[in-house]
């Protein structure tokens, strides 16, 4: 609960809103809300990170906001609940009208954390989708998650929250085949876009030859102290491209801050490279580029131009050098492509494989990196 | 999972998009106003975007002399005036115009088309672009045939069956055609250098967000295509209503008039999605099929009872919210007598199982009190009136779509006025896309020159839709051009259309207040 949020009684959580949305009404705001959309911040350190996502996602798409805040380091018992106006995109079109959301905002300490799914669940708002946005891993939670799950129609999670990663990947895997909701990794939802950029720039059956041969790969990611992982991201991608190619998991090394992941494949050794950048204009964890090279010497040199939605490519043979050309990369850390990634795709059988990938690599090396 | 996967390897099948091909677009007429208003404007938002090719180039095409330097400025300004996303990305605006060129030539000129096969030859290898033509036609209709014709002859459209590596596409801008033979002729001229595949028929409303919706609100919900028939619909009303005149369109408007440049094309592209069957998928030609069933199923004017049936107008000087503007027939490049329309109303029948006895009220005008496209439904009473009071029925049902402005969809439902009497409002259940969806949709240029490029023709008009269009309207437009109208102009600008545009009601239905 942010500091301005006044306090309330519980039992006046409704009139409070309705209170609220009166007032917001006499400012000419419209009130909408296309879902109920739940956050839950177990450390404090996420509650700003979590808060912009909110941000984002209410710039988009008008919701009710529970925003659940535990704080495992409290010193004191305590439950507190709040109301606030938030206010989402302007009325396209409309001379400015605004559009005013409900949040309720309720912080409490371990011990009082039982009695918040009983807080949450009256203001569901009705026939409406509920999302779950979870600060941490989803299973690891005994308090709120399994009270509030029946009701979700999807769970968004943020897989950087993790304390160790490879016993994530193994939780995830056993989960995903029991849950029947559809879930959401933010992080899984972050590199899509180049996913399907290399999904492109391999797109013909000629080029499918070279991923065969593939010899070294470089995937640079922002590093900032942020995030707890921060080359998660990278992971990631080099996990999918390994699954789906086939490689075997060989070893890790770390030199310095880069990390070093070695795979076998059925003609040669591959080795993927984690190199750190230090960039203002990328999110935290963001990958900015990649240098692919082949066992024939091509060599591919994939640049985010990250005003532009677009990777600048250049590629080069042994023989000859390509003009360089351009292929979409959508930013997908806001904006409508934010939102269609995290509340409206499926996880599908890419994201099984590449968890089975990385949780073969040994984190601790790379944790330290 | 490998082995279910597609062929590349990294292709999540659920991901897969469309694939935009490398091409060169190039526009005749390019100094005209659609150029600078909507062509460049969405190819600009596409580029900023990363929607267009990687390989891409387009070329401007016309009679006026000026460089590649100067289009480029000017379609610069053009973009700061009329794009959705203002102010102007420079960057990504300096790297869009490197691709953009001016070839000037008269559309007659052998020579002209010479150049541009040279230019576009270099240009293909230049950026890549692999042969791959799009030709939009943004001129007058009377070049089309020649322009085609040319193209033909200089090689630059491609035979679909000898060439399959690379393709040529032409998008046709409205009107196809003037009447039913026109438009037979002109289909009849450019399918001798075009396949039906190679040629896109534009109608920019079937680009809009709204439109499109229409397919989901009626096949996605089904409480709503369950009362869609006569069982359950009193009437139907398509309005397009315009605030503005004709603006500096005097010239063509007087070869055109409202049932040319709206009705046939647009509205009856509305009807056709209002009123057609589920198709049994959406593919185009599923849609197409379903589409030209509807218009092959509306009943004929009939020309003994026109006047209950059809209605035309135009507007004399009035005011337009508090402002003095000026008759039709004071226009620019008018004649000052005029005998056009720029008012039509229609009442057509739609003879199938579903629609039988439901009339669809269609009305278009300029200089109408706002701007406001919508389509409304209009429900029939319950059986048995329980609240009358006074014998005042309560309101219809009405299921609104709003295509233009404001985009959405409203519900008007009769409500009990709270306290002891059983008094009965009307209220509305009101969706807004601007409340929900903040973001602006793409402009439907968009979305057409996008689908364009990828080979999808879904959302342009078919050959046959286009002739069944004027099969219809082609003996309504035949009677007003052989009998001159004695009382224009028969509405003042800022209101409501001519009065014997209510004669088409009867029964107390009358148009809705918009």
């Amino acid at each position: 609960m942010t500091s301005e949020t006044p306090e309330i009684k519980i039992p006046n959580i409704e009139k409070e809103l309705v209170s609220l949305s009166e007032q917001a009404l006499d400012k000419k705001f419209v009130k909408a809300c296309l879902f109920t959309l739940v956050i839950y911040a177990r450390e404090p350190r996420r509650v700003q990170y979590l808060q912009e996502l909110v941000n984002t996602i209410l710039d988009k798409f008008p919701c009710r906001i529970i925003f659940i805040q535990a704080d495992v380091h409290a010193d004191h018992e305590y439950l507190h609940v709040g109301v606030s106006n938030l206010i989402s995109g302007q009325i396209s079109g409309s001379a400015g009208a605004k559009i005013s959301c409900d949040q309720i905002s309720i912080a409490a300490s371990p011990e009082q954390m039982f009695r918040v799914p009983s807080i949450v669940i009256p203001h569901i708002v009705t026939d409406l989708p509920v999302y779950l946005l979870w600060g941490q891993n989803p299973f690891a939670d005994s308090d709120i998650f399994p009270f509030l799950q029946s009701f979700a129609s999807r769970v968004v999670f943020d897989s950087e929250c993790s304390e160790n990663l490879k016993l994530f990947c193994q939780e995830m895997q056993v989960n995903l085949n029991k849950l029947k909701m559809e879930l959401t990794d933010i992080n899984w939802a972050l590199v899509s876009n180049w996913r399907d950029l290399l999904a492109q720039l391999f797109s013909t059956p000629e080029k499918w030859d070279e991923l065969k041969n593939l010899k070294s790969i470089v995937i640079t990611y922002n590093r900032t102290n942020a995030l707890k992982h921060p080359q998660i991201r990278a992971i990631y991608l080099q996990g999918w491209l390994a699954s789906r190619l086939k490689w075997r998991y060989r070893q890790v090394d770390r030199f310095d801050s880069e990390v070093l992941i070695s795979y076998y494949t059925d003609r040669n050794p591959v080795i993927v490279a984690l190199s750190p950048c230090q960039s203002s204009e990328l999110p935290s964890g963001a990958i900015s580029s990649l240098e692919i090279t082949t066992t024939q010497g091509t060599h591919y040199s994939v640049a985010r131009r990250h005003q532009h939605q677009q990777a600048i490519i250049h590629a080069s043979t042994p023989e000859r050098c390509e003009l360089s050309y351009t292929l979409p990369l959508p930013n997908v850390h806001r904006g409508l492509a934010f939102m269609k990634e995290i509340f409206y795709r499926h996880l599908g059988g890419h994201y099984h494989e590449t968890l089975q990938m990385i949780s073969q690599i040994d984190y601790k090396i790379i944790s330290d990196a | 999972m490998l082995s279910s996967s597609p062929a590349n390897p990294l292709e999540e099948p659920s991901r897969s998009k469309k694939s935009i091909d490398p091409c060169i677009m190039v526009i005749f007429g390019a100094t005209g106003d659609l150029t600078a208003r909507k062509l460049l404007p969405a190819l600009y938002n596409l580029a900023l975007e990363g929607q267009l090719p990687s390989h891409f180039a387009c070329v401007g095409f016309a009679r006026r002399e000026k460089t590649s330097e100067m289009f480029r400025q000017e379609m610069l300004d053009a973009v700061n005036q009329f794009s959705r996303n203002k102010p102007v990305d420079l960057e990504a605006w300096n790297a869009f115009a490197e691709k953009l060129f001016y070839h000037r030539s008269e559309f007659d000129k052998e020579e002209g088309y010479k150049s541009l096969s040279e230019l576009l030859t270099k240009l293909d290898s230049q950026f890549g672009t692999k042969g791959n033509r799009i030709f939009y036609l943004s001129t007058q209709p009377s070049y089309f045939p020649l322009v085609i014709e040319k193209l033909h002859q200089f090689g630059l459209v491609y035979d679909v069956n000898q060439e399959p590596q690379k393709w040529s596409r032409v998008i046709i801008e409205k009107p196809f055609g003037r009447d039913l033979t026109s438009a037979q002729q002109l289909q009849a001229e450019i399918s001798q250098h075009l396949d039906e595949k190679q040629i896109y028929r534009i109608d920019h409303y079937l680009g809009k967000e709204t439109v499109q919706n229409l397919l989901v609100f009626r096949f996605s919900n089904s409480i709503f295509e369950s009362i869609w028939n006569n069982r359950y619909i009193d009437h139907i009303q398509i309005t397009v209503s315009e605030d503005q005149g004709i603006g500096t369109r005097g010239r063509l408007w007087e070869e055109a008039g409202m049932l040319r440049d709206i009705v046939q094309n647009h509205m009856m592209q509305l009807v056709c999605l209002v009123a057609m069957e589920p198709p049994i998928n959406l593919k185009a030609d599923a849609i197409h099929t379903e589409k030209i069933k509807v218009l092959k199923a509306i009943r004929p004017l009939p020309m003994d009872s026109l006047p209950q049936n059809a209605i035309r107008g135009q507007y004399g000087p009035g005011c337009i919210q508090g402002k003095e503007v000026s008759g039709y027939r004071q226009e620019a490049n008018v004649d000052p007598n005029s005998k056009i329309e720029t008012y039509a109303a229609l009442k057509l029948f739609i003879d199938n199982w579903r629609w039988m006895g439901v009339p669809f009220y269609l009305r278009a005008g300029k200089r109408l009190p706002k701007r406001a496209t919508e389509i409304a439904i209009i429900f029939k009473d319950a059986p048995v009136y329980l609240f009358q009071k006074n014998g005042v029925k309560g309101e219809p049902n009405t299921l609104t779509i709003r295509i233009q402005p404001d985009e959405g969809i409203s519900l008007k439902i009769n409500c009990k006025i709270p306290g002891l009497s059983n008094l009965v409002q009307p209220v509305k259940m009101d969706f807004q896309y601007g409340s929900y969806f903040g973001a602006l949709p793409p402009e439907a240029y968009e979305r057409l020159l996008c689908d364009c490029m990828s080979g999808d023709n879904t959302l342009f008009a078919r050959a046959d839709e286009a002739m069944a269009s004027w099969e219809l309207l082609t003996p309504l437009l035949e009677r007003w051009e052989s009998e001159a109208p004695v009382d224009f102009p028969n509405y003042a600008a800022g209101t409501w259309g001519p009065k014997a545009a209510e004669e088409l009601f009867d029964d107390g239905r009358h148009w809705r207040l918009l």
